[in-house]
C-alpha cells in the first residue's frame, strides 16, 4: 500500500479532528442585546447575535462580509455572526445551552430535519406575527418546513433536493443513458458492472438522509400531522417501493456500498469506479474537488424518477435560520433573516440551493466550468420546484435517524436488508413520540 | 471545633459536588421529560399548552419506569457486554505491563531513570479527547504509519472494522494508562525495606528470583488499587468511543453505556431522552461498578488466604 495523502482527504480528516475538537469546545460571548422595541439608534444599535454553520470558504463571499453590507445599511441593528465548526448535531446543544444560560442569542441555523426537535426542546420562538411580510419571499416546500403546528419559527435559507450527478464521458463510452426512472437505472446499472463500473452508491454514513429523501421522492410523507396526532408510516407502500429498488440493486452488486465520507469514496471516485451517484442539491459546490481539475466531462441530473408520469425528489438537508427562544428583538431578527437569506449570490457562492424565490440564481463560472460548461444551479432550481412539499421530519426525528444511521451502515448484500431497515425505523418513530408524551396514531 | 473547621473545606466541596449531584440525579431518576400539554389544547402534535405558561416540557413522576427501561434495554445491555469484554482483556494486560515496566525501572539494569519514568507516564499527560483524536489519526488507513509498516508484511488492517473497534480502543487506554499504573507500582516496589533485597541476596536469590518472590508479593496491595480504578475507568469508558463513533456511524450514540448516558441527556438521539432516563442509566451503572468493585475484592481476599 502506497502512502497516498490525497488534498481531499487531507481536508476531510482535518474537517473531522476540527468537529470533534468542538466537542470540548463551548465559547460564545454572553452579550445581551440592547433594550428596543423597534430597532435602536445609531449610537444604541440592537444587537442580533446569529450562529451559523455555512463554510465561509475560499473565493466565497464571507457571512460577515455580507452581514458587515447589512450593518452599513441598518445603523439601528447590529448583527454579530458566529461561526460553528462542529457537527449540527453539536450546534443544536450549543443553541439548547445558549437558551438555558439566556445569553441573548437571536438567530441560528437549525437544519429542517432539526426544526421540530428543537421546537419541542424549548429552543425556538413562535414569531409568526413577524413573519406574514417575509414568507412571500421563499419557496412553499421550505416555508412549510419553517412552520411547526401552524407557528412560523424562522425563515428557510437553503434546501437539498436529491439529484443524481454522473460522468457523461464514461456513460457515452458505455453507450448508456442517464436513466430516467429505476428501470432504466437497473438496466444501466447492469451494463456499467460489465465493465467494473458503478453508476449508484448505497452510503452507509448517510442513510437517514439519502433514504428519507428517497422515501419522500417516492410519495411518502413519513410523518403526517393529524388531528388525532402523528400518522408514522415509514411502512408505507411509497417507502416499501424504494426499499425494493435498493435491494434489488445491492443484491445484484449493481450499486456500491461505502461510506460517503470515506477516503474508499474518494478513491473509488477519483479511480473512475463510480461514475455516477444520488446525492443532495449541495454536492455540486464540492463533489469533483477530489479530482483535482478545473474542467470535468460530470454532470447533473434529475433524480430517477419512481413514478415516471410524476416525477419528484426529496430533502436531502437544507436548512433556515430560526428565532431562538430569549432573543430580545425577535422583530430585528426576522428582518436580519429576511435580509440575509434573499442575498441570493452570496448564498449561491457559499454552495446553496437556495430557498429564496426573489432572485434567480446563477451559476458561478468555476462551477459551469467545472461540469461540463452546464447550468447546474438552473437544474437544481427546478429540483427544487419538484420536491414533494408533504414530507415532514417528525419532532423526535433525531432519535429515529439515529436508528436509521446506525442500522443503515450495516446493510450489505446478506448483511441487513432495506425491509429491516425501515421497520427499525417505524418501530422507533411510534415509540420516540410515545416516549416524549406526544399523541400517535396506531 | 478546630477539627470541624479543617475538615470544612473539604466537607463543603465535597457536599457540592458530590453528595448533592448524587441526591439530585437520584430525584430525577423518577420522573421523565415529556411534552406539556393541557386539556382544552386543539392541536397537541408538537405539545402544547393553552394558558401563559411558556414550558414545552415537563418533567412529569413515572415512579421506576426509567429504572425499567435501562434494564430491560438492549442498548443498554448491549453496551454493558461490550465494556465488560472490553475490561476483562484490557485490564490485565495493562496490569501486567505496568507492573513489567515498574519492576525494569526498580532494578538495576536501567540507567537514566527518570527519563525513562517519565517517558512512560507522559502518555497519561495527553487529555483523553486528544489522544482518541491523534489515534484515530494513527488508525486511518491513508494516512497511517502503522497501516504502511502493516503494508510491507502484506497485511491490509481495518482498525475501524466492528470486529477490532472495541481493540483499537483497548490500545488507546492502554497507552495512556500504562504509565500511570507503573507509577503506583514503582512507588510500592520503592517502599519496600531494603533488608528484605540483603536477605535473598545472602540466601543467594538471583535477581530473577527477587523480582518474582520479593517485589511482586510485596506490590499487591498496590496491584489491587491499580485493578479497582481500571474496573472504574473502564465502566466510564466515553472519550475514546464517543470521538470514533464521529467517524463510524455503525457505532450509534450507546456504544458504551456512558455514551448512552450522554446522548440520553442531550441531543435527542436516543428515545426516552431527558435528564430522567440518563440518570437511570448512571445509577444502574454504578451500582454495576460497585458490584464489580466487591466482586474483585472479594476473590481477591479468597486467593489472599
Amino acid at each position: 500500500m502506497t502512502h497516498s495523502v490525497k488534498k481531499g482527504n487531507k481536508a476531510l480528516v482535518g474537517a473531522f479532528f476540527a468537529s470533534v475538537l468542538m466537542i470540548s469546545g463551548c465559547g460564545g460571548t454572553a452579550e445581551t442585546a440592547e433594550e428596543g422595541t423597534t430597532g435602536g439608534t445609531a449610537e444604541d444599535p440592537v444587537v442580533i447575535q446569529y450562529l451559523h454553520r455555512l463554510p465561509d470558504g475560499e473565493g466565497m463571499t464571507l457571512v460577515q462580509d455580507s452581514i458587515d453590507r447589512f450593518n452599513d445599511e441598518h445603523p439601528g441593528i447590529q448583527v454579530e455572526p458566529t461561526k460553528f465548526d462542529g457537527q449540527p448535531d453539536e450546534s443544536y446543544s450549543k443553541i439548547h445551552q445558549s437558551v438555558v444560560a439566556g445569553d441573548g442569542l437571536c438567530l441560528a441555523q437549525v437544519g429542517y430535519d432539526a426544526i421540530g426537535s428543537s421546537f419541542i426542546a424549548g429552543d425556538l420562538m413562535d414569531v409568526s406575527e413577524y413573519a406574514d411580510e417575509y414568507t412571500g419571499n421563499y419557496a412553499e416546500g421550505p416555508m412549510t418546513q419553517m412552520t411547526v403546528g401552524g407557528a412560523v419559527v424562522g425563515l428557510p435559507q437553503d434546501t437539498g433536493p436529491l439529484i443524481y450527478m454522473y460522468d457523461t464521458a464514461a456513460f457515452d463510452d458505455l453507450g448508456i443513458e442517464v436513466p430516467t426512472n429505476w428501470d432504466e437505472f437497473y438496466e444501466a446499472a447492469k451494463v456499467a458492472r460489465e465493465d467494473g463500473k458503478y453508476i449508484g452508491t448505497f452510503q452507509t454514513d448517510e442513510v437517514k438522509a439519502l433514504m428519507s429523501g428517497q422515501a419522500a421522492a417516492a410519495g411518502s410523507t413519513w410523518f403526517e400531522g393529524t388531528e388525532d396526532g402523528w400518522e408514522v408510516s415509514l411502512d408505507d407502500e411509497a417507502t416499501g417501493q424504494v426499499a425494493e429498488v435498493y435491494q434489488k440493486l445491492i443484491d445484484e452488486d449493481l450499486i456500491k456500498v461505502v461510506g460517503r465520507w470515506d477516503t474508499s469514496f474518494t478513491d473509488a471516485l477519483v479511480g473512475g469506479e463510480i461514475i455516477g451517484t444520488v446525492g443532495a442539491g449541495w454536492e455540486p459546490a464540492f463533489f469533483l474537488g477530489d479530482l483535482e481539475q478545473e474542467e470535468t466531462s460530470w454532470e447533473v441530473a434529475h433524480l430517477p424518477a419512481f413514478d415516471p408520469s410524476n416525477p419528484s425528489t426529496g430533502p436531502d438537508g437544507g436548512s433556515g435560520v430560526a428565532v431562538v427562544k430569549g432573543c430580545e428583538n425577535p422583530e430585528e431578527a426576522m428582518l436580519v433573516a429576511d435580509w440575509y437569506n434573499t442575498q441570493v449570490p452570496d448564498l449561491v457562492s457559499q454552495g446553496l440551493v437556495v430557498a429564496a424565490t426573489t432572485e434567480e440564481p446563477q451559476t458561478p463560472e468555476d462551477i459551469k466550468k467545472l461540469w461540463n460548461g452546464q447550468d447546474v444551479y438552473s437544474v437544481l432550481a427546478e429540483a427544487n420546484d419538484r420536491m414533494n412539499p408533504d414530507f415532514a421530519f417528525g419532532p423526535t426525528w433525531p432519535s429515529v435517524g439515529a436508528v436509521l444511521n446506525e442500522t443503515g451502515a450495516t446493510v450489505s448484500q446478506g448483511g441487513t436488508s432495506m425491509e429491516e431497515l425501515f421497520d427499525a425505523g417505524q418501530t422507533a418513530a411510534v415509540t420516540s413520540l410515545e416516549d416524549a408524551g406526544l399523541p400517535v396514531v396506531e | 471545633m478546630v477539627g470541624w473547621a479543617f475538615m470544612a473545606p473539604f466537607a463543603l466541596l465535597f457536599l457540592l459536588v458530590f453528595i448533592v449531584p448524587i441526591l439530585a440525579s437520584v430525584k430525577e431518576s423518577f420522573f421523565r421529560q415529556v411534552a406539556a400539554i393541557d386539556e382544552e389544547c386543539a392541536n397537541p402534535l408538537y405539545g402544547c399548552t393553552t394558558g401563559s405558561a411558556d414550558e414545552v416540557v415537563t418533567s412529569s413522576f413515572v415512579g421506576w419506569d426509567n429504572f425499567l427501561y435501562v434494564l430491560t434495554s438492549e442498548m443498554f445491555w448491549s453496551g454493558v457486554g461490550r465494556v465488560m469484554l472490553f475490561g476483562a482483556v484490557q485490564v490485565p494486560v495493562m496490569i501486567i505491563a505496568s507492573l513489567f515496566l515498574a519492576i525494569l525501572i526498580d532494578s538495576t539494569i536501567i540507567k537514566r531513570v527518570t527519563v525513562f519514568r517519565l517517558g512512560y507516564f507522559l502518555p497519561f499527560a495527553i487529555p483523553g479527547v486528544i489522544a482518541a483524536l491523534v489515534w484515530t489519526y494513527l488508525y486511518t488507513p491513508e494516512l497511517s504509519p502503522i497501516s504502511d509498516v502493516l503494508g510491507w508484511f502484506g497485511l491490509e488492517v481495518d482498525f475501524f472494522s466492528t470486529n477490532l473497534m472495541l481493540w483499537s480502543m483497548a490500545n488507546i487506554t492502554t497507552w495512556t494508562f500504562t504509565g500511570y499504573n507503573m507509577l503506583i507500582f514503582l512507588a510500592a516496589l520503592q517502599a519496600i525495606p531494603g533488608e528484605l533485597y540483603e536477605a535473598a541476596r545472602i540466601d543467594g536469590a538471583n535477581a530473577w528470583q527477587v523480582a518474582t518472590r520479593i517485589k511482586v508479593p510485596m506490590v499487591r496491595g498496590a496491584a489491587m488499587l491499580a485493578v479497582l480504578l481500571s474496573i472504574i475507568g473502564t465502566v466510564q469508558l466515553f472519550n475514546e468511543p464517543t470521538v470514533l463513533a464521529v467517524r463510524n456511524g455503525w457505532m450509534g450514540p450507546g456504544y458504551t453505556p456512558m455514551m448512552m448516558a450522554y446522548n440520553t441527556a442531550i441531543g435527542g438521539q436516543i428515545s426516552p431522552s431527558g435528564v430522567g432516563p440518563a440518570s437511570a442509566i448512571s445509577l444502574v451503572m454504578a451500582v454495576l461498578a460497585g458490584l464489580l468493585a466487591l466482586v474483585y475484592m472479594l476473590v481477591q481476599r479468597r486467593l489472599a488466604k
